[in-house]
């Protein structure tokens, strides 16, 4: 029992990374629409709509054309269901349109509203009642999907569930730096050697995890942005990042002396911090990133990162967490030894 | 008379605030130290010159302003790690214990980040000179607020971490080599901006175009100021 209130924390890290593990690979990904084609059919605009994960032939289905300004709609005028994932509508257009760029909506009960932004419209043909100048009517039509589901994004796909690995990743990397640092404070107050070791495998493990980070999130570029590395700000941030904190390493394999070596060290990584904020999460504003959230980019969560990729997002990051503290933990208790062995020799 | 007095007067009135009376004398204390050895400074500037020739020499022509501003930056930083090597190898064992008793840590560093400071900016722009003049951008329309505002911000950056890193090395014995191991990765970012700025002046952008990197660059100073105001006086006490 004493054992247990001890080491609850690391007992939880374990269901908590099984747990989100699992759902971050089998949460279905919302029905989402692929690709549309276009073909003219004399009066008739007829789109060819190709879906994933979608339930085409389940009932009530309805389809309507929006300008981006959401101020016109145009109501679909018939179709025809080929397939669970495919399906043909049609549209009669009016002569003059408001628009060429409309947003196609797609919904029935099972899948929820479907959208496919930017359909090119050329020319209208005949005029057709259908036009409807009110903004208000199709919100009220727009249904969520049944169950829980991942977003569906356009480039991302099924690699959305990389968000559960790789930026979870990072936020843990800053999560343990930010340890890390605050104990190098304590240590500088306090000069309690304990602190400094734990400062040191905080950073050590920091970096074993950035290897990972940089893993995954080259398996993601190549999926999305078509290369495993890109120039990219926040790339080139993390790694001149990791050889900061590299360079803390070599700091403290060059001063022998254990008081001096805590001393020096904790000073550097306190700088070393700040430099480090400076690299990822400065710099990348400056210039434009391919991420989220930089040089014009909607960060993630405005968009996309959805109530059940949070769900999945939050305590992954605690899980990833506790797994830190625990291996930096066991390296703490080696140097102990180490040190003890030092002394007795 | 009276002046003498007035002098002491705004000396002690001087002393009476945070660090400024010890910090004045440690100046002197450093100028004194330059002028005798004469060596620091000299030796930086053949340095500059000879890697200003040498990118002369290999690359006679530069039409790029970008070009310009990266090798520029880089002899200015090869420079800055000369200066910072010895900034704190040259006080003997004598000299430091006179400033442990008269002066507090802070004066101390900011002696040696000022001074530092003043050869570097002066190399900084003998070198930028060197530049435009051997690499034919005397006749180039240069944006000079932008151009100076870039040089000054960029060499503080480089001398105030490069001098706080040199103080971590000198303490951990192995001055030269472990400053440009830990100086590198943290002079980074200023590089960046100090680069993009001197880039956008040597093209003779406006004023607003640079404004954010010029504003990002005080910024950065400022924070390591904090830093070094904050974290040196750990360092130093033994």
């Amino acid at each position: 029992m004493k054992a247990f209130k001890k080491h609850w924390w690391k007992l939880l890290s374990v269901p908590i990374l099984f747990l989100t593990t699992y759902w971050s690979f089998t949460t279905p990904l919302q029905p989402g629409i692929l690709s549309v084609e276009q073909f003219e059919e004399g009066s008739r605009q007829l789109f060819k709509v190709k879906g994933y994960n979608t339930h085409f032939k389940t009932d009530k289905d309805f389809a309507w054309l929006s300008n981006s300004d959401k101020t016109d709609c145009i109501k679909y005028f018939g179709n025809t269901i080929v397939s669970d994932t495919e399906v043909e509508i049609y549209f009669n257009l009016p002569d003059t349109l408001s628009s060429q760029y409309w947003h196609l909506y797609y919904s029935n009960l099972e899948d929820g509203t479907l959208f496919y932004p930017n359909v090119i419209i050329k020319k209208g043909s005949e005029i057709n009642q259908a036009l409807i100048n009110d903004a208000d009517w199709p919100s009220a039509y727009i249904l969520k999907a049944k169950g829980m589901h991942f977003p569906f994004q356009n480039i991302l796909y099924e690699t959305i569930r990389n968000l559960n690995f790789h930026v979870v990743m990072w936020m843990a990397i800053l999560g343990m730096l930010f340890f890390s640092l605050i104990f190098s404070i304590r240590y500088l107050l306090s000069s309690n050697i304990n602190f400094d070791r734990w400062a040191n495998a905080l950073v050590e493990t920091s970096l074993w995890f950035t290897i990972l980070g940089i893993v995954t999130g080259m398996i993601w570029a190549k999926n999305t942005w078509g290369a495993y590395w890109v120039n990219d700000p926040k790339l080139n941030g993390a790694v001149v990042g990791g050889l900061v904190y590299l360079a803390y390493i070599i700091l403290r394999r060059s001063v022998k002396e254990m008081d001096k070596r805590a001393r020096l060290s904790a000073v550097y990584n306190v700088f070393a911090f700040v430099i480090y904020i400076v690299f990822i999460q400065v710099l990348p504003r400056f210039t434009d990133s391919l991420h989220p959230g930089n040089g014009g980019n909607p960060a993630f969560s405005s968009y996309d990162l959805d109530d059940s990729l949070r769900m999945v997002f939050y305590p992954s990051i605690l899980g990833f967490l506790l797994v830190g503290f625990w291996i930096s933990q066991l390296k703490v208790r080696l140097k102990k030894l180490d040190d003890k062995i030092e002394a007795s020799n | 008379m009276l002046l003498d007095r007035g002098v002491l007067k705004l000396c002690s009135f001087a002393e009476k605030f945070w660090v400024l009376g010890s910090f004045l004398v440690l100046i002197k204390k450093e100028w004194f130290l330059e002028r005798r050895d004469k060596s620091l400074f000299a030796q930086t500037m053949l340095f500059e010159i000879a890697a200003i020739f040498t990118i002369y020499l290999l690359q006679k022509q530069i039409t790029d302003e970008r070009i310009f501003s990266i090798f520029l930056w880089l002899v200015i930083l090869f420079s800055a790690f000369q200066l910072a090597a010895k900034n704190f190898s040259k006080d003997n064992e004598s000299t430091l214990l006179f400033v442990r008793q008269y002066a507090s840590a802070d004066a101390y560093i900011f002696s040696k980040i000022v001074f530092n400071y003043c050869l570097l900016v002066l190399a900084s722009f003998i070198g930028l000179i060197l530049f435009i003049v051997l690499f034919g951008f005397l006749e180039h329309s240069i944006n000079y607020g932008l151009l100076i505002s870039g040089v000054v911000l960029g060499a503080f950056c480089l001398s105030a971490v490069l001098s706080f890193v040199s103080a971590i090395g000198y303490k951990a014995g192995n001055s030269a080599g472990l400053t440009a191991v830990l100086g590198f990765p943290l002079i980074l970012p200023g590089i960046m901006f100090s680069v993009r700025i001197i880039w956008y002046a040597m093209r003779d952008l406006d004023w607003s175009v640079g404004q954010k990197y010029v504003m990002a660059l005080l910024g950065l100073n400022l924070l390591i100021l904090a830093l070094v105001k904050i974290l040196f006086p750990y360092l130093w006490r033994d």
